[in-house]
């Protein structure tokens, strides 16, 4: 009965949905798995790889400074995004937050606030659910970054073009694990915070890599946890100066051997 | 025939401008304000062409709001500043716009405040203290010698009246009216009309 109104992005159906968006949406829960924790004194994201082969040519990351990332990416100099989804459609859309991103300095001499960024982007999401006749984007964003007016901050952007603001969010496959064990880390009792609402936590950036790891050992399918499978990008202060910085694989096995006790809880 | 003056202070910025609006010979109006607010902490002067004037001084505050309402955030001097710049040198090769400019803004977030000086060519440079017009041939050297990183308010009043006093008295044009502008975290304020009569003995009196 539902087929008759899944063709068309630009149809609701009898009970009042939009299929092709929340299709859409399924395809990324189907995606590599995106984590990403906002710290006080920064942001990190990390992702899953899903093209994990021996036949991928990686020669380029030992012979220059480029990051070959598969599911990370820089859009300026003070915002990074994980994609989970199809990443022939991310890109698309990372062109144009990069472009939108240098227009703004261009025009007003300032980096661009993160959360004008990340409605641009989801503007124009919305736009391919309701005109056009053209399918939605089959991508989530975690966008990450820093402004001067409301410091570090972590959106999700999703297909049918809404966001919000996250202190810690999961997306992809088995996210929904993930997200339990992210609540249960930074939920505070009633008792503890003395008064009589639940309370978050405040990590620090150091506090949120090793939750971050804690839970991407615990979710995703593989074994062992390298460089091969995972990513890791940060947003922090360095020197008072805002740094974003994909990690490479190098540095990813580093951070890996340091929080290994993490892994190895179980 | 139009004369702006301005300075940086201690949390502080000052600004002038004659108050007449003339064409050719014939002087209009006596009581013409040169210094539109932009946003709350923020002063564009305006010289030159009194209609680009307009229409463009309306083009920026429009914008700015604009920005303000969408983005529920205020844009700092600085990004004002290069905006404003932006939009002259684009028209320069365009449609130019007559008006050459002295933008002075308080940012809270920096705790300071700034002064720019705009011209319709698209040049935009920040400034501690400049003029536009014909005032920026006299009141140049005398802000050279006596202007001072964090002056006070009352010595920044004494420094900018000593401008305005050189202006009136040399400039063949009479500019006996003018208006003065502060800036501060409390936003904008008028500080005093001056009307200055360099023949009479009691030389500068304040109108209310």
């Amino acid at each position: 009965m539902s087929r008759r109104y899944d063709t068309k992005t630009t149809i609701f159906s009898p009970e009042g949905r939009l299929y092709q968006v929340e299709y859409a949406m399924e395809a990324i829960r189907h995606a590599g798995s995106a984590v990403g924790i906002l710290a006080t004194d920064g942001v990190i994201l990390a992702t899953e790889k899903r093209v994990v082969s021996p036949l991928l040519d990686q020669s380029i990351i030992s012979k220059t400074e480029i990051s070959n990332s598969e599911k990370l990416y820089k859009i300026d100099s003070h915002l990074v995004c994980a994609v989970a989804g199809i990443t022939s459609d991310a890109n698309t859309l990372i062109n144009i937050s990069r472009m939108t991103c240098q227009r703004h300095t261009y025009t007003y001499g300032q980096k661009m606030p993160i959360e004008q960024l990340v409605r641009r982007v989801c503007d124009i999401k919305q736009g391919y659910t309701q005109y056009g006749g053209l399918r939605p984007f089959g991508v989530s964003f975690l966008f990450a970054g820093y402004d001067k007016d409301f410091g570090f901050q972590l959106y999700l952007a999703d297909p049918s073009g809404n966001y919000s603001g996250w202190k810690a969010v999961a997306i992809g496959t088995n996210h929904n694990s993930a997200t339990s064990m992210l609540r249960s880390e930074f939920k505070i009792n009633k008792e503890q915070t003395g008064d009589n609402i639940e309370g978050t936590k405040e990590l620090n950036l150091k506090e949120a890599t090793k939750l971050v790891v804690k839970v991407l050992a615990k979710t995703m399918d593989s074994t062992s946890l390298t460089s091969e499978k995972l990513e890791f990008s940060f947003v922090k202060k360095v020197d008072g100066k805002i740094v974003t910085e994909i990690l490479s694989p190098k540095k990813v096995d580093e951070l890996l051997k340091e929080h290994k006790d993490v892994i190895e809880e179980d | 025939m139009d004369s702006l003056v301005g300075f940086v202070g201690k949390n502080y910025v000052l600004m002038a401008g004659d108050t007449n609006a003339g064409r050719s010979i014939m002087r209009l109006k006596e009581d013409f304000d040169k210094l539109v607010p932009v946003d709350s902490h923020k002063i564009l002067a305006k010289s030159g062409e009194i209609g680009d004037g307009n229409q463009f001084c309306n083009l920026i505050i429009r914008n700015v709001s604009l920005y303000r309402i969408n983005n529920e955030t205020e844009l700092s001097t600085k990004s004002v500043a290069h905006y404003t710049r932006r939009q002259l040198a684009t028209a320069i090769r365009k449609n130019p716009y007559s008006v050459n400019l002295l933008l002075g803004g308080y940012d809270k977030k920096d705790q300071k405040g700034s002064l720019y000086y705009l011209d319709y060519l698209g040049s935009s440079k920040k400034i501690n203290y400049g003029a536009q017009g014909y005032a920026a041939l006299f009141v140049g050297s005398i802000l050279d010698r006596f202007w001072k990183e964090d002056l006070d308010f009352e010595d920044g009043l004494e420094l900018m009246k000593k401008c305005l006093r050189e202006v009136e008295k040399r400039l063949i044009i009479g500019t006996r009216c003018f208006l003065i502008k502060m800036i501060n975290s409390d936003g904008i304020a008028v500080v005093e009309k001056v009307m200055i009569n360099s023949k009479k003995k009691n030389e500068i009196e304040e109108e209310n």
